[in-house]
């Protein structure tokens, strides 16, 4: 019965049987929980955080969601962040730096159900054909592990298409679209909304230099759109749940629209300690989790498919034995995060970067062309802001140590904050093995598991391609009209929520751990359906593919023969 | 370290001294570590509308004695807190105001409640949350943390003038007492500074923010939903700007005002210390 009466169950809490467990509710969890309830598989989806969707599983319609416009809840105190008081983790630059350098927060995700989409402003634009064929056209890199994708984007172009109409994405068309985007088979389901003033300031300058800046395609309503209504640029949106529903986030569409299948079960608070291998790790028989009062749970399905992100899939491997699907000894390795050069500007004028959705433009003439040395490959350009008050006036004191009258001076006059715009470059990152995630020898999260640590240095491929790069931003934000423009320090290590690799997908099973449709090689009964399996990062925001490669692995399930079958929207 | 009894105490300090301070107890601090912590907070922000007229202890105190409320008081509800109307179908507010939803807190999952536990009481003190501590050491609790820096600024204090405790010096000294706590206890500056510039901007159902004095001191929106800054107006298909507070626009009647000379300086240092530049 819908909805669930259980506490801690959302959709089928009658459900006790089940074909396919999905770890993970997010943004590839969501999807391939999705097209196996449509096709009729029982599925229970485990999900680590709390949930902030009350009665998600209503047929009778949403309910309003418990997020809201406040930044001591959502940033202050971190509602859905990973709170590294009981989930840290640990970070060091490279294995001779001993067995950590740091602890605590190290590329974290939000934990709550709908994953971490949840926080994120929702910017979806797609790949480039290229960015699926780096392997070859870059040739061999010095400790550099770039590789072609087994799929192509001619492969996932009606995957992007049904992610895109599925799940609400606005975007532009024709002239108003990125010059550079390779074509679509059909148009965004909604026009852009409003473009925000601070990011109009900016474009202006850019395509006054030459450049082509575009509305930034968006996950987020500009039309009521199945059930939900246009956003309406409330302006705590990154990092904020959305108040209204506006925000296409899988937990409103994807994963509700699976729930209310009635084949779905969703299991809240509930944290995966281990699979439970079979004795030649060659399947796995069961999920061992710790409900939300502490104690053991097992539960078993036919199959099992990984989606608690790419950090935390090749973890969950690594908790269970650290052979398993790992005859490649590749799990966990070639970590990647979008390598972000953040510019900012400080005009004379305010710009009130709080209102609107955080995001409103961008423009792909940074992004590169493979082997071009007049055009190295850097990434998508956001048109940002800042937004956070208390963030905002907490820089000001303990990032600049100001207090006192100073500190009063610099909130009302507001340089990094009301007077501030910015661009912020998502760079490919060239995959490197010992860039990696592996499990800390010390260190413990709430649940008794062994921490997940990070071991990650840049590659001069990307830094090379910042320092050409920055300049050119700069001269835009002096065309805008910045009295000052700042170079903002995000890495070392890297602040990038972007988190990629680390279970790389590929035909050759000594090169890769996953095969072109997902599943991990050496086991019969796991697939990977989340940013781990991408073998090269791309320079574009990575959620969009996330989603459209989940849906490729859970069309691949359930009908391998031809996974189109499973498209309604093209 | 109450201030029972110090009327007889303030009848012999010099005219003028301790005038300022509240004679407030709190949930969590007594009338003397009330006073202190206000009047620390108005150091780090000082002024009209700043943090004492904010009620930033007030903040502070609700934080520390979260947990003798149920459901404890750390996340408000949500969405809406009813500050602004929903908006009509032209993008205009209504005269319909949604239900205060930030004023019942969210229950917290176990998890959550051990993490808050630890942040306020400690790792060692809270069971279960010690996992770490042979590791790391012990995390000390933000409640220990300020009753040992308001012990810390009495100490400094009767070491500026003999048997006077924080809140009764005078403002300059006060300010160096502070000054001296911050360098050889950053972890309670830290947490005093964060939770002062909380109390002031947050929203107002955590205890500070009083009568939106810090959102006005600065201009800010404040929670906008339901109405938001822009509405899909369905009668003509095309979006409507707010008024008064655009996005797509300059605000009306926002003037350009220069920084201050500190200001031009310091941003000038930032600019080119990070690799940028000055563009004038």
């Amino acid at each position: 019965m819908l909805p669930s009466s259980t506490p801690g169950i959302l959709g089928d809490d009658s459900l006790a049987t089940f074909d396919a467990i999905v770890i993970g509710s997010g943004a590839g969890g969501s999807t391939v929980a999705h097209t196996l309830a449509k096709a009729g598989q029982r599925v229970l989806i485990l999900e680590l955080g709390n949930n902030h969707f009350p009665r998600l599983d209503d047929p009778s319609g949403f309910a309003p969601p418990t997020f809201a416009n406040d930044e001591v809840k959502m940033s202050a105190r971190s509602l859905i962040a990973q709170d590294a008081l009981i989930e840290p983790r640990s970070f060091r630059p490279a294995e001779a730096d001993g067995e950590r350098t740091l602890v605590g927060d190290a590329n974290g995700l939000p934990r709550n159900v709908g994953g971490a989409a949840v926080h994120a402003d929702m910017k979806y634009p797609r790949f480039r054909p290229t960015d699926f064929q780096l392997g070859t056209l870059l040739g061999a890199i010095p400790d550099a592990a770039f590789a072609d994708w087994p799929v192509d984007y001619a492969t996932l172009e009606r995957f992007y298409v049904e992610i895109e109409h599925a799940i609400g994405v606005q975007g532009p068309e024709g002239s108003n679209a990125d010059p550079f985007a390779p074509a679509k088979s059909r148009p965004y389901p909604m026009p852009p909304g409003l473009p925000m003033y601070a990011n109009t300031i900016l474009a202006d300058a850019a395509r006054r230099l030459g450049y082509h800046p575009f509305a930034y395609p968006t996950a987020v309503t500009s039309r009521p759109y199945r059930g939900r209504p246009a956003c309406i640029d409330c302006g705590f949106c990154s990092g904020y749940g959305c108040p209204t529903h506006a925000k296409s986030s899988p937990a409103v569409t994807l994963l509700r629209d699976a729930l209310l299948t009635g084949n779905v079960q969703l299991r809240f608070n509930a944290a995966v300690m281990r699979l439970v291998p079979n004795t030649t790790l060659t399947q796995v028989d069961g999920v061992d989790y710790m409900d939300a009062t502490g104690a053991i749970v097992r539960v078993k399905a036919d199959r099992y498919v990984l989606a608690a992100s790419a950090a935390e899939s090749a973890r969950l491997l690594l908790l269970s034995d650290p052979a398993l699907g790992n005859s490649s000894g590749l799990v966990g390795r070639n970590l990647m995060f979008h390598f972000q050069s953040v510019v900012i500007g400080v005009l004379r004028d305010r710009v009130h970067g709080h209102r609107g959705r955080s995001v409103t433009m961008g423009m792909s003439d940074f992004r590169g062309t493979p082997n071009d040395p007049l055009h190295p490959l850097g990434g998508i350009i956001e048109l940002a802001t800042s937004s956070d008050l208390i963030g905002e006036a907490k820089n000001y004191a303990l990032a600049l140590g100001k207090s006192g009258d100073m500190l009063r001076r610099l909130v009302l006059q507001s340089p990094f904050r009301d007077k501030l715009v910015a661009m912020i470059m998502q760079a490919e990152d060239a995959p490197q093995a010992t860039n990696r995630v592996d499990l800390d020898p010390a260190l413990k999260d709430v649940y008794g598991r062994p921490a997940l640590r990070v071991t990650y240095k840049n590659h001069a491929f990307e830094t090379t391609a910042r320092e050409y790069y920055v300049p050119k931003m700069l001269a835009i934000h002096e065309n805008a009209g910045a009295q000052f423009g700042l170079v903002a320090p995000v890495d070392s290590p890297s602040q990038s929520r972007h988190v990629m690799g680390t279970l790389r997908m590929g035909d050759d099973p000594t090169t890769s751990v996953c095969d072109r449709a997902g599943k991990l090689h050496d086991l019969g009964n796991v697939w990977a359906a989340d940013g781990s399996l991408f073998p090269t990062s791309s320079g574009f925001n990575p959620t969009l593919t996330i989603q459209a490669l989940a849906l490729w692995v859970g069309a691949n399930i359930v009908s391998p023969a031809d996974p189109t079958t499973v498209l309604v929207e093209s | 370290m109450k201030l029972v009894g110090g009327g007889a105490l303030l009848a012999v300090l010099p005219a003028g001294c301790g005038d300022n301070i509240s004679l407030t107890r709190g949930l969590f601090f007594d009338e003397a570590g009330w006073a202190t912590i206000d009047l620390a907070t108005g150091i780090i922000f000082p002024g009209e509308r700043g943090a004492r007229d904010c009620m930033a202890v007030r903040y502070i105190d609700t934080l520390l004695a979260a947990f003798d409320a149920t459901p404890p008081a750390i996340f408000a509800g949500g969405p809406f807190s009813g500050r602004t109307a929903f908006p009509d179908a032209h993008g205009a507010p209504t005269m319909q105001f949604p239900t205060n939803d930030f004023a019942s807190f969210l229950p917290l999952s176990r998890v959550q409640e051990l993490a808050w536990r630890m942040r306020l009481y400690g790792t060692a003190a809270t069971p279960g949350g010690a996992f770490n501590d042979g590791l790391l050491g012990p995390t000390v609790g933000w409640r220990d943390l300020y009753l040992d820096g308001i012990q810390r600024l009495d100490v400094v204090a009767s070491s500026i003038q003999e048997h006077r405790a924080f809140r009764y010096l005078a403002p300059e000294d006060q300010s160096f007492a502070l000054d001296t706590v911050a360098s050889d206890k950053p972890e309670f500056w830290q947490a005093l500074v964060e939770h002062t510039l909380e109390g002031m901007f947050g929203a107002p159902e955590y205890g500070g923010n009083e009568l939106l004095l810090g959102w006005r001191l600065v201009g800010w929106d404040g929670d906008s939903a339901p109405l938001g800054h822009a509405v899909y107006d369905e009668s003509t298909g095309a979006y409507v700007d707010n008024a008064t507070k655009p996005t797509a626009q300059p605000s009306p009647g926002v003037v350009t005002e220069d920084f201050d000379a500190d200001i031009i300086n310091m941003l000038t240092v930032a600019a080119i210390g990070s690799g940028g530049k000055r563009f004038f």
